[in-house]
């Protein structure tokens, strides 16, 4: 029995906040700017006051649906992935983002396994594709908006957050930007690790004198490996590890090997994580996404998608290209890869 | 019965920046003459420690002065520089929590 089907990206829209510099406005944000400026980003992008998530992610599909000469009621099914805190605890953004859109009676998902998502909303699209010959065309519309109130986008967790929003028309059978396999590994020992510590029913409210912008997400990880600094570094080797394993895994289901991968684009990490993790499966970093993380910043879920369709318009790669969509995500953790050929 | 003297409070031991310097020359900049360290240098900006770095600093504090940095102490803007280390160590040896 065929446990998967072939589909493949018809069409791509991006929807982003301002850009801004990291040299120019990283002081507002934290109290050693140069350190940031360590991390290797020269900009990043902010969303408008005002503006929400669900504004962007609309943005973006509504240029998908146009790149692809579609309506909304051409779609089968929506599938958001929203990296970020959404604007309503107990409230579905990816209803929100059908309105924003004008379907009506269209199915919608959401995947809120925060910088997982691309990958979860690509293979839930595949999924539903597999289970119903009714469902051939689906939106995925992959959404981050840093909510300031919550994390300090300067200072998140080795990378700078930053807005934005991508969206992919996927059709069955289309025959370029095809997903061809996927893998995906999950150490749930790590779940609490990089959590937003308040406002979740645990802890609704913060003790007096805590936030959330203070809170260190590294002191938790240093208790949890009683501050030993071995079993740390183990886990520092175990990050990059998985991500040699999730791509192994998803070329050998596609029948591939590493040495038919074109290129590797990483979350819009910082630059010495993205060269860990090309190391990793072994290709130089000049073949990863390392340049236009240091433009785009870390988008959630959006980076992958965002990039591949950035390499695609600048030339980087080629029809039948192998390309491995990668990442690792953290509350988790997870290590995941989607292969795509182009 | 007459009043025993109160035995002397413990002192916290002194934290010397050149020891600091010294660790962190042999185990994070190796060939560096711990001598042209400077106590403010900035090692996060110039990526010399790193989340580990803090973790092995805070193990060398612990064994070498019997100093424990406490958990919330243990964020990397409190080990930027051997100046740095030296205040994180002397409030902790002090007993304060916070920054």
């Amino acid at each position: 029995m065929a446990t998967s089907v072939e589909m493949g990206i018809v069409a791509t829209g991006t929807s982003f906040g301002e850009q801004r510099g990291v040299a120019e406005t990283a002081g507002a944000y934290v109290p050693d700017p140069e350190v940031v400026g360590a991390l290797g980003y020269r900009t990043y992008h902010r969303v408008a006051d005002g503006d929400t998530a669900t504004d962007l992610a609309a943005e973006a599909a509504r240029e998908a649906l146009a790149n692809a000469d579609l309506d909304i009621v051409d779609i089968d099914l929506i599938v958001v992935g929203h990296s970020d805190v959404p604007e309503y605890l107990g409230w579905d953004s990816s209803a929100a983002v059908a309105r924003a859109l004008g379907a009506y009676g269209t199915p919608t998902v959401l995947c809120t396994q925060v910088c997982a998502a691309w990958s979860v909303a690509l293979d839930h699209a595949a999924g539903a594709m597999a289970l119903s010959a009714d469902t051939g065309t689906v939106l995925v519309v992959l959404v981050n908006a840093a909510s300031e109130a919550h994390t300090n986008r300067m200072d998140f967790n080795g990378a700078i957050a930053s807005d934005g929003a991508v969206a992919a028309v996927l059709r069955r059978g289309h025959p370029r930007l095809r997903r061809l396999s996927s893998a995906h590994f999950t150490n749930p020992e790590y779940a609490d690790f990089f959590r937003i510590e308040f406002g979740g029913s645990a802890a609704p409210v913060p003790p007096a004198g805590r936030d959330n912008l203070h809170a260190d997400p590294m002191v938790g990880i240093f208790r949890h490996f009683d501050r030993d600094p071995g079993r740390f570094q183990a886990f520092m080797k175990e990050i990059s590890g998985r991500i040699a394993d999730v791509v192994d895994q998803a070329l050998s289901r596609a029948g591939k090997d590493r040495t038919q991968l074109a290129r590797l684009i990483y979350l819009n990490d910082n630059q010495q994580a993205i060269r860990e993790a090309a190391d990793a499966v072994g290709l130089p970093i000049e073949r990863t996404n390392a340049e236009l993380a240091r433009e785009l910043g870390h988008m959630g879920a959006a980076d992958q998608l965002i990039c591949l369709r950035r390499h695609i318009e600048d030339g980087e790669v080629a029809p039948g290209d192998l390309v491995a969509l990668v990442g690792v995500a953290a509350p988790g953790m997870h290590w995941f890869c989607t292969l795509i050929e182009v | 019965m007459s009043a025993q003297p109160h035995p002397a409070p413990p002192t916290a031991p002194a934290v010397s920046e050149d020891d600091i310097a010294a660790f962190v020359v042999e185990r994070f900049l190796p060939g560096v003459d711990a001598a042209e360290l400077d106590a403010e240098y900035d090692l996060l900006a110039t990526a010399v420690i790193d989340s580990l770095g803090v973790l092995r600093i805070a193990e060398w504090l612990a064994d070498r002065y019997r100093i424990v940095v406490p958990d919330t102490e243990l964020t990397s803007r409190n080990f930027r520089s051997v100046g740095a280390i030296r205040s994180t160590a002397e409030r902790a040896a002090a007993g304060e929590g916070h920054v």
